[in-house]
């Protein structure tokens, strides 16, 4: 494990790749529940487009619950029902599990942020013109939010990496995995210093795509 | 065209819309104006069912407002257009987009669409503007568009919450004069909200003035512009008028027609009193023009001039002097 070419083709790649794998579907199912939960906290909220006391306390509250979970102790909570619903516990796809239920209540929170933060102005004019509240949602409240929540999905992206890369402490593979296992554990500090140097990488890629996006988009 | 009756409104414990009632006629410009929090916009907000009333009723040419299915609120809502303050624009679409977008939401064809657009960018006069960003535009340009938009579903009213409140005079009088001309052009019939004399006196063609979440006084501009009833006083403030001390203070106020143009030579010559003039203006409502003058008579030629202009039918006050 000294040769540096062979350490890069045989446990660095293939880690990185998971760890982008993670990244990427963990980014995408919690994306779209997150939305989901988001419009309907926005929608049932008191001032929303149809109040609803009850389910909005109760999204709020499961929210809350959810997010108030470091990712760690979540993970090993729900292991039983990772097992259930993934077949395992080991493995890229299996830590999946975990990081959505972790990622989902957070991207609502701060994609319900984004879309309450569309002038009021904006969604009063439209009802003057007799939208529907469908229209309104995805027509007006969306559509004018859309850069603030490109931010938000880096955010996510981000906190989505940090989250696969302790995933890798239970046996999921990734980045996170081989700091530990190969790095820390064997105390070979360029394979441990090598990944955090990816992943600060990774960091400042994601965040400039970011940024770059909003700047485009706004 | 709109007939509110007995309209009350509150907000909890806050007693907004106190039995308010007041007709717009078809084709008219009616403004509502009145001090900030008299509940303006809250009227206007419950004609077109943003806000729902307690009680009182709404018609619209001759039918009484009672919706309650969502479906029935958006249709009744279609026949509405209404302009705001702050336009209200969607800042990610350009200008194009943002005129189109109620015909986008009724699901207009794009031929249509396209041919409404482009009709209404002329009329508003924003047609080199159509593929801007509202954030490039100015605030006048911000309003033309906001209204093109309010057009764009053909409706028989147009509300308008302060409007012109957030531009500058000039623009203001151009935002003034295309409301105009849509209203004479279109035959909409206006209901405008207002804080501004001036926007009543230059298109309205009737005024109600709005206190404490009460139609204070309400008839034709120029009629309540001569008749200066308390609110109307109030609303205008004091003018801390610095007047002599003898004599009497007397205010009239005409409208100007070719006959009274020499009104106040006239009174020397046929009442033979001798008075000064403090002051005398012209102003402009729509189309007429009202004259007020300030003059100073002497005690013993006051009954003599009363009844000069009381035969003439000129309105006239007796200013006091603290
Ligand atoms: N949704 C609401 N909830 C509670 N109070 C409200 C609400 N909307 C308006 N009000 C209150 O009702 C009163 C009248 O408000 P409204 O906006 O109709 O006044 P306005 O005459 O339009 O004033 P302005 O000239 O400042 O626009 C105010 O005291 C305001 O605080
Ligand atoms: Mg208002």
């Amino acid at each position: 494990m000294n040769d540096p070419v062979m350490v890069i083709k045989m446990v660095m790649l293939p880690a990185l790749w998971e760890s982008l794998y993670m990244t990427f579907w963990g980014t995408v199912f919690s994306c779209i529940l997150g939305f989901g939960f988001a419009v309907v906290l926005v929608m049932t909220a008191e001032d929303g487009l149809a109040p609803h006391k009850y389910l909005y306390r109760l999204l709020n509250v499961a929210v809350n619950i959810l997010r108030s979970f470091p990712f760690l102790i979540l993970a090993v909570t729900i292991l039983p029902v990772t097992r259930a619903v993934m077949g395992t516990t080991i493995g890229k796809n299996a830590a999946l599990f975990p990081l959505v239920i972790v990622a989902c209540p957070f991207v609502a929170r701060v994609f319900e942020g984004n879309l309450k933060a569309v002038t009021p102005g904006m969604i009063e004019a439209a009802k003057a013109f007799g939208a529907s509240n469908f229209y309104i949602i995805f027509k007006v409240m969306l559509k004018e939010a859309i850069p603030s929540m490109c931010i938000s999905v880096t955010l996510v992206v981000i906190s989505i990496l940090g989250s696969s890369s302790m995933a890798g402490a239970l046996g999921a593979g990734g980045l996170g995995n081989v700091a530990l296992i190969y790095g820390y554990q064997s105390f070979n500090d360029i394979i441990m210093y090598g990944t955090v140097l990816i992943l600060v990488i990774l960091v400042q890629s994601i965040q400039s795509i970011g940024n770059l996006l909003y700047s485009k988009l706004k | 065209m709109i007939k509110v009756e007995n309209l009350n409104k509150s907000f909890g414990d806050l007693h907004v819309l106190k039995d308010v009632s007041l007709e717009v006629r078809k084709g008219e410009i009616f403004g509502l104006i009145g001090k900030s929090g008299e509940g303006k916009s809250t009227l206007l907000r419950c004609i077109n069912l943003l806000e729902e009333k307690d009680n009182g009723s709404i018609r619209i040419k001759d039918h009484t407002v009672e919706l309650k299915k969502s479906r029935d609120i958006r249709q009744y809502r279609k026949g509405i257009g209404m302009i705001f303050q702050h336009f209200a624009l969607l800042e990610r679409q350009n200008v194009y987009k943002n005129i189109a977008a109620p015909m986008e939401c009724w699901n207009y064809s794009k031929e249509q669409i396209d041919a409404k657009v482009r009709e209404l960018a002329q009329i508003v006069g924003i047609e080199d503007k159509l593929y801007e960003k509202p954030r490039n535009l100015s605030g006048g340009q911000r309003q033309r568009v906001a209204i093109a938009r309010a057009l764009s579903l053909e409706p028989e009213i147009l509300l308008s919450d302060e409007a012109t409140s957030a531009l500058d005079p000039k623009t203001t009088k151009a935002i003034l004069q295309l409301l105009r001309d849509i209203n004479e052009r279109l035959g909409i019939t206006i209901l405008l909200v207002t804080h501004e004399m001036e926007v009543i006196r230059s298109i309205c063609h009737r005024v109600a003035i709005m206190e404490e979440g009460r139609i204070a006084d309400c008839g034709d501009v120029s009629e309540i512009f001569l008749n200066q009833p308390d609110s109307l006083k109030r609303l205008l403030g004091d003018e801390s008028e610095v007047l002599p001390q003898d004599g009497v203070n007397l205010r009239i106020l005409f409208k100007e027609t070719m006959e009274n143009r020499s009104l106040i030579p006239d009174i020397t010559a046929e009442t033979r009193a001798k008075f000064s003039v403090l002051y005398s203006r012209l102003e402009k409502f729509r189309d007429e023009v009202i004259c007020t003058a300030m003059l100073n008579v002497k005690e013993q030629d006051f009954d003599k001039i009363r009844m000069y202009l009381d035969n003439l039918q000129v309105n006239w006050e007796v200013v006091g002097h603290e």
